[in-house]
């Protein structure tokens, strides 16, 4: 019963942090793409400014293999 | 590191203006300074007499037009102009143009037509052969005006009401005829004697219904001697299209390079009036402020006295404060460092003077990268790749990214042998053991985490170093506290993880606690009044900057994984030839995606986490103004 709620909670723990992480990369990119559209220079910008979010979900990561390395 | 840069002065006659501008573009290493960023030089702006305004709209109409043909003879945009020809002046140009223009406009104009008749004539054929019957059910004499008209099949009735307004129009004389042409199209011919003709086409367009333009021959011939002289175009068609492509081939060979060396003359003209505004003048002269590297300032003297003689004058300005904070910046790193000068570019030109990343950047961006992919399979295959691109693209961005991706693969082939892996697990097979731990098992989780903290850690450090460094050397006070305080944040960070995993004895607790306040306190001052609110968040930024390094482990493990279960679905497939299909497919993806995002997650790394405590670019690139022709590569 603890080992599978230990693996629930490290699969909620990186699960919402990715789905956070996904909502906000969806607007950045969609955002991204009209400006890339009007100026194709900046693709390199707009591709790192979709990257910065994804420290959500590493910190999703951290602290589902804390619970898993803590907890299980 | 970045080269020493001087500031020059040219002053000359107004005489001499074109002919020292066209130097400076054959020397290719002045980046001229437009004159609203050198106020020490009083001097009101040159402006374009008339003439000048008239010979730049001549010349931008002719490069259009020599653009133009260059696009119908489909030579390559992006070609070099060839040598001969080289210092066949401008006015050659414009004659030769004229002479060609008209050739190459009517040799296109038939290529145009030809095709629209390849691609249209069939489809017209086609129509006309279904509704031969209708044709040939009408009884036409000499002379006699063809029309067709198609509806849809549920608009049908406008047909009767034609049909009734033509025998009303020709008295008679008309006749129609109605039938399919398929499961939605009713068709209509009509033939009318030439006296009712206009009047029948007024009434169709009143009508606004779908007209079947029916050739000429209809009208002078019978339906089937239509469709055959048609049928006999169609095959003509394409020896004549090869005709015309052949004579449009031969004027290409013939001219390309006149016509690529005549563009960049252009060019270079039309850029040199747009460089003119940039100056200055007096009544007599002109004056021109730029900034060449140091090294290249006899040069640039002895090129412009062998050119105007000694009507002109070149003098180099000392360099003040001001200046350095307009002075451009021209780059110069080792070869291997080189390529990374367009990934630091892209987040920011560093500032003259200002300590330049490039190396940095050369040193871990591949060595983060090696460790996500860390696979010697991977590596392998993408330094083959990468050594193949080079080879293939001699120059530019993508030569660069080749390069930065072979250094990358280079650490993935020596991160592959630490962690033992080969296309995953498969390296297990022929007994592959890694040299540091294998990632893929669990139970060395908590060692790859604690590898890339430190990792992170040690790069944070790094940063905090070389930005108190740049604070101490500006003897900038905001800098120092702010950099200093996030400097004793992070030692105290060490202390604390230390003590907390029993490495270091509990008693350094209390010196921990009194340099992460001492931190705070030095933070807070340098933000000012919000500091006492913002200093403490900025102190736990720092631990998710630590943290951010985890995506190495991260992105690492996901690739690993994927590497395994692509084995693992090859393993369980009965088939060795599906297997191996299956997973050459999944190994390819894995590939693609560690190469993708581990090269997007270290720049990240570096743009974010690394160059914010010590880098602030906002500089300006040194672009020297050059001639296309003079300049050929």
């Amino acid at each position: 019963m603890e080992t599978g709620l230990t693996a629930i909670g490290a699969g909620l723990a990186i699960g919402l942090a990715a789905l956070g992480t996904g909502i906000a990369q969806s607007r950045i990119g969609a955002a991204g793409a009209g400006t890339i559209a009007e100026k194709p220079d900046l693709v390199g910008v707009i591709i790192l400014l979709i990257a910065i979010p994804e420290t959500m979900v590493i910190l999703g990561f951290a602290t589902a293999a804390m619970i898993l390395l803590l907890g299980g | 590191m970045s080269r020493k840069m001087s500031h020059l002065q040219i002053i000359g006659l107004k005489t001499d203006l074109l002919a020292a501008i066209r130097e400076l573009g054959r020397l290719g290493c002045v980046h001229i300074d437009s004159l609203a960023e050198t106020p020490e030089f009083s001097t009101s702006r040159l402006t374009l007499d008339a003439g000048m305004v008239r010979r730049q709209e001549e010349l931008s109409l002719k490069l259009l037009q020599i653009n133009g043909l260059i696009d119908t003879l489909g030579l390559p945009k992006n070609a070099k102009p060839i040598t001969e020809n080289a210092d066949e002046p401008v006015e050659h140009a414009l004659p030769a143009v004229e002479e060609l223009l008209p050739v190459v406009q009517r040799l296109a104009s038939q290529r145009d037509k030809l095709r629209a008749e390849r691609e249209l004539l069939p489809r017209f054929l086609s129509t006309l052969r279904k509704l031969l019957p209708l044709f040939l059910s009408v009884v036409r004499d000499p002379g006699t005006v063809s029309f067709g008209v198609l509806v849809n099949r549920s608009q049908s009735d406008v047909l009767d009401i034609i049909a009734g307004q033509v025998a009303e129009i020709t008295g008679g004389q008309g006749e129609t005829a109605v039938g399919p042409l398929d499961a939605t199209t009713q068709a209509m011919f009509i033939a009318v004697p030439p006296s009712g003709a206009d009047a029948i086409a007024s009434m169709l367009d009143r009508h606004d219904v779908s007209r079947l333009r029916l050739p000429p021959e209809f009208d002078s011939t019978s339906p089937e001697s239509a469709i055959a002289s048609l049928t006999s175009r169609l095959q003509a068609i394409p020896d004549e299209s090869a005709a015309v492509e052949q004579q449009i081939k031969a004027i290409a060979e013939q001219w390309s390079a006149r016509l690529l060396t005549f563009a960049a003359a252009l060019q270079d003209e039309l850029e040199m009036y747009q460089v003119l505004p940039q100056l200055g003048q007096t009544e007599m002269t002109f004056v021109l402020a730029g900034w060449v590297p140091a090294t290249m300032v006899p040069d640039v003297q002895a090129a412009l006295e062998r050119a105007i003689g000694d009507r002109i004058i070149v003098s180099t300005t000392p360099m003040t404060g001001e200046l350095e904070r307009h002075a451009p910046v021209a780059l110069s790193n080792p070869g291997l460092a080189r390529p990374f000068e367009s990934l630091v570019h892209l987040y920011s030109t560093p500032r003259y003077e200002e300590f330049d990343p490039t190396s940095l950047v050369a040193l871990f961006m591949p060595l983060f990268f090696g460790m996500m992919l860390g696979d010697i399979g991977y590596g392998a295959l993408l330094l083959a790749f990468t050594l193949l691109l080079r080879r293939r693209i001699a120059s530019g961005m993508l030569h660069d990214l080749a390069n930065i991706l072979a250094l990358g693969a280079g650490w993935t082939i020596v991160f592959g042998f630490l962690f033992g892996e080969l296309f995953g697990t498969l390296g297990e097979e022929i007994g592959l053991h890694p040299i540091l731990f294998d990632r893929a098992e669990s139970d060395h989780l908590v060692e790859l985490l604690a590898l890339t903290l430190s990792i992170g850690a040690a790069h944070i450090l790094l940063s905090l170093l070389l930005g108190l460094w740049e604070g101490i050397q500006q003897r900038n006070r905001h800098h120092l506290l702010e950099r200093g305080g996030r400097l004793l944040g992070l030692m105290a960070l060490f202390l604390l993880a230390g003590i907390l995993v029993d490495f270091l004895p509990g008693e350094l607790m209390t010196p921990a606690i009194a340099l992460l306040i001492l931190g705070t306190v030095f933070l807070a001052s340098s933000l000012g009044k919000i500091g006492i609110i913002v200093a403490p968040i900025e102190m736990i930024g720092l631990v998710g900057n630590v943290l951010s390094y985890l995506r190495i482990a991260a992105i690492g493990l996901s690739s690993v994984y994927l590497a395994l279960v692509g084995n693992q679905i090859a393993g369980i497939i009965g088939s060795i030839i599906v297997g191996l299909i299956i997973a050459v497919l999944v190994h390819a993806l894995n590939l693609v995606l560690g190469t993708f995002s581990p090269t997007i997650q270290s720049l990240r790394l570096h743009y974010v986490e690394f160059f914010r405590n010590f880098y602030e670019g906002g500089g300006t690139l040194y672009e020297p103004y050059r001639s296309r022709l003079a300049h050929r590569e």
